[in-house]
């Protein structure tokens, strides 16, 4: 077991070096200028600059050397856990992750809880009742909810509370231990939208696991036995069907943190997916790639941790 | 002698309009541009070329409470004025942050030399200055600056804080992010201390600008003892929020990036009895709709700089909340352009620029695009008191009846091509509704032979391509005014030396007439100058004017004071005016 870790440890460094060298020249090969974005604004018309000022910037953020160095330069910086200075926040890259970390991780974690305690008991009903009217609706539910897009649900519900309630959630981001009650109203929104989706997901995918179980010899010897058909379903039937939802749970983490970005947007929520946008709106090279390569980073370590759980819930798997 | 309050208008300013301004008045009739400007500060230009002299003279005023009209009741004090914005600002350092919803933001900590009257936004009045006053020719000005103006820190404003700032955009430190100070740079030879009480301006020649660039709400006073340790043993970093020290009517309370920005009332704020608010949150709300809503029940009292609301949303959030809210329209200075490459085929043929220019149906583009809320533009340094817009709507190009331009326009055309037409590509960038100007474009030119290819670039991508001369056309770009007058324009667009010449078009007597009319300090004269170079852009074409749109900004009935919206998103928002009901 430890060595499989070490080695699946051992193979993010080969993938966190492809993602990061594929952020970087990307980002390079891309026809524009960071110092044209910084010196001309938002074209506020607020004056001008020469060709002295677009040198000065260009070397101040490192843009006068050759690609190959500037990355090495950020490599090493990465090694010592300095992802460089922001260009348009002129200040670390990572102070500024750092504090929009603890949001989006909140709004990820409580969404993929909230999506699999409304998705699997939706999915079990469903595949316990197929064909019935429970099934279809369950299926009609989630059909909806994975062709829904967060930023529609997101915008939908937004207008929605505003017209029928006279409501929005409170502006002005508060933590949980700053205000308990305003940040339960400006997370709750968001969390409902996003765990939807995901909802749509585990409760149509774990249907058709549950269903497939359920045909099992062992599911119809527990059947046999006399057992309650709640106790096969829950200890014999979901323990099994769960792992293919486990695995793919894993990898929607990747589409959830794609949607926190459109997400903290309409929300207006201060978490990384807000900062990634920004970054590519400056085109600020050294948040891009720290966010992209930490995202990339979160999304192997789910993984790993999902591979790891197998065991837990089949003793048969065995790491060699 | 100039003091305060004197009427310091420009000569030559883009109009400030009229509100509310609506596509079509009550009786369904499409608004001339006439009818936008009625009622608006044209003809300023009389007075101000003396009080630009110094002719006129109010010495020795206080000014009055900004922006409160007389006979209005007195403002009522408290209240946090709760506004929405798009983004952070990217530094916190006011000299450098050249994005406009960070100056925004930031405004209302600093003070100015001279500032924009509330509004009457045309005008200029003194805030720090006192006094000023030219040499015999124009070419110095001695400023006399209060005594009575404390930073936030407790610290008296000196005359040194005033030079260094001053200095500071001028001559920038090595690595210096900003182009705040680009006007005054092109202007101001040096700035130095005269005594305690004054300092004096040199400008490189005599400028009629000069004073239209220093009272730009960009060119703000900056603390040198907050900034000169920065500038010397760190080079050009960030501010922290504990160095944001103003003399503005608000200091700093506290900043949560992405989220909100708070003000507290400065007690000690200069003008006895202002600001009336106790303070200010700036909430920033990237997404259109969340930001309407929350006008709409009340937790926001004004919509910041709404560069990209509509007429029609507008009006919804009203017609949602008509007991709540108040919508306005002002300009917004932001003209479209279109820019020719004229050092490359086949825009080299002034044919071609000609039939382009006759075949474009501005109207359409304004009730396609803006939703009728917008109004032709001109040549591109065509200020109202050069030409006024009404001038040219009759003229070829700009009229509405467009049968017989796109007649001349197809006869151009053949004749430029040997009829067989051409394949061209238009580029532009791929934000806002500019992709949609040369959608329609590509239409409207079809009829005359002209097939339009769309290149739609990213907007870093695209400035960079539009300045090194690698686009044949640049269909559609937002060309912002930065101040009330034309040479701005003139330089940054038309002059070899301009950051935006993308035209690559070179025409020695404009060049000569903008060397003269930039310092002729006669107003006549001057403008017969600056009509000849609207003429021969008009001639020439190297770019096109098409429209310009007009704002629309949402408000609390609660918020009194913003009773004119600023003729472009260039202005003083320091809100020391401002009261809530």
């Amino acid at each position: 077991m430890s060595h499989y870790v070490i080695r699946r440890l051992l193979l993010f460094v080969p993938t966190l070096i492809g993602v990061s060298l594929a952020i970087f020249i990307i980002m390079r090969v891309i026809p524009g200028d960071p110092a044209t974005v910084i010196l001309g604004g938002s074209d506020a018309g607020t004056g001008g600059y020469t060709k002295q000022d677009l040198q000065h910037v260009r070397e101040q953020l490192g843009l006068d050397r050759p690609i190959p160095v500037q990355y090495l330069l950020w490599v090493g910086g990465v090694l010592k856990l300095d992802f460089g200075t922001s260009i348009r926040y002129s200040s670390p890259v990572g102070t500024e992750i750092l504090h929009r970390v603890p949001l989006t991780f909140e709004l990820t974690a409580l969404s993929l809880v909230a999506g699999l305690a409304a998705g699997l008991p939706i999915g079990m009903m469903s595949a316990a009742h197929q064909n019935t009217r429970l099934d279809y609706t369950g299926r009609v539910l989630s059909s909806v909810g994975l062709a829904v897009p967060n930023f529609w649900l997101g915008t939908l519900v937004i207008v929605a509370l505003a017209r029928w309630f006279d409501w929005v959630p409170p502006l002005g981001y508060a933590t949980i231990t700053e205000d308990p009650q305003q940040h339960i109203q400006q997370i709750l929104p968001p969390v409902l939208v996003l765990g939807c989706g995901f909802a749509a997901f585990v409760a149509r995918l774990s249907r058709a696991q549950v269903l497939e179980v359920l045909r099992e010899d062992y599911v119809r010897t527990a059947f046999s036995k006399g057992l309650r058909s709640k106790t096969v379903m829950v200890r014999h039937a979901l323990k099994n069907a769960l792992l293919p939802v486990l695995t793919l749970s894993g990898l929607h983490v990747g589409v959830l943190l794609g949607g926190v970005v459109t997400i903290e947007l309409i929300f207006s929520l201060p978490g990384l997916g807000r900062l990634l946008l920004d970054a590519l709106t400056y085109r600020d090279y050294p948040l891009i790639q720290a966010l992209v390569f930490l995202l990339a980073a979160e999304f192997l370590g789910i993984n790993l941790l999902v591979d790891l759980a197998y065991s837990w819930l089949d003793p048969r798997i065995r790491y060699a | 002698m100039m003091g305060e309050q004197a009427d310091y208008r420009a000569p030559l300013q883009r109009s400030a309009r009229p509100e509310p301004v609506e596509g079509r008045d009550g009786a369904g009739r499409r608004l001339s541009r006439r009818r936008l400007l009625s009622g608006t500060v044209l003809g300023a230009g009389a007075v101000a070329g003396l009080s630009l002299l110094g002719c006129s003279s109010t010495k020795g005023k206080q000014p009055a409470a900004s922006g409160q009209a007389s006979g209005q009741a007195a403002p009522k004090r408290g209240g946090m004025l709760r506004v929405s914005l798009v983004s952070d600002p990217g530094t916190l350092d006011f000299q450098q942050e050249t994005v406009v919803e960070g100056l925004f933001v930031l405004m209302p900590l600093y003070s100015q030399v001279l500032r924009q009257v509330p509004n009457d936004w045309g005008k200029l009045q003194g805030d720090l200055a006192t006094k000023w006053e030219p040499s015999a020719d124009g070419s110095k000005w001695t400023f006399t600056v209060r005594q009575d103006v404390k930073w936030h820190d407790g610290r008296p404003l000196t005359v040194d804080d005033i030079v260094y700032s001053l200095n500071r955009l001028i001559n920038p430190p090595p690595g210096y992010k900003g182009g705040n100070g680009g006007n005054l740079r092109g202007a101001v030879a040096s700035v130095s201390k005269v005594d305690e009480a004054r300092f004096l301006v040199e400008l490189k020649r005599p400028a009629i600008s000069f004073l239209q660039s220093l009272g730009m709400p960009y060119i703000r006073i900056l603390p040198k003892h907050i900034l000169e340790p920065i500038d010397q043993n760190e080079k050009s970093r960030s501010l922290k929020p504990s160095e944001l020290i103003g003399s503005g009517p608000f200091r700093f309370k506290s900043y949560e990036r992405g989220s909100s920005f708070v003000y507290e009332r400065n007690p000690d704020y200069y003008l006895k009895g202002q600001p009336y608010l106790d303070g200010i949150t700036y909430y920033y709300i990237p997404d259109v709709n969340t930001q309407l809503e929350s006008l709409r029940t009340g937790r926001l009292d004004l919509d910041g700089l709404s560069a990209t609301l509509k007429a029609s949303q507008g009006k919804q959030v009203q017609s949602a909340a008509p007991d709540r809210i108040v919508v306005k329209s002002g300009g917004n200075a932001r003209l479209v352009g279109l820019f020719f490459n004229t050092s490359a085929s086949p825009f080299q043929d002034l044919r071609l620029r000609q039939a382009v220019h006759l075949a474009l149906n501005r109207q359409q583009m304004i009730e396609l695009i803006q939703e009728g809320q917008g109004i032709i533009t001109p040549p591109l340094t065509s200020f109202d008191s050069v030409y006024p817009t009404d001038h040219y709507l009759q003229e070829p190009g700009y009229r509405a009846d467009k049968t017989a331009d796109l007649a001349q326009a197809k006869q151009l055309v053949d004749a430029a091509t040997g009829g067989k037409g051409l394949d061209v590509t238009f580029s532009v960038i791929s934000t806002s509704s500019y992709p949609d100007y040369v959608q329609l474009q590509r239409q409207q030119l079809a009829p005359i032979g002209i097939r339009v290819q769309i290149q739609t670039l990213d907007s870093a991508v695209g400035e960079a391509r539009y300045n090194a001369g690698q686009v044949t056309v640049v269909g559609a770009h937002p060309c912002a005014v930065p101040f009330n007058d034309p040479d701005s324009m003139i330089a940054r667009y038309f002059l070899p030396t301009g950051e935006r010449y993308w035209s690559k078009w070179q025409n020695q007597q404009l060049i000569d007439l903008y060397s003269k009319e930039s310092v002729d300090l006669d107003e006549a004269s001057r403008a017969k100058q600056l009509r000849q170079v609207a003429d021969i852009l008009d001639q020439e074409l190297p770019a096109i004017g098409l429209t310009d749109s007009l704002r629309t900004t949402i408000l609390s009935k609660s918020v009194h004071g913003i009773d004119v919206l600023p003729p472009s998103v260039n202005a003083d928002w320091r809100f020391d005016w401002v009261s809530l009901a």
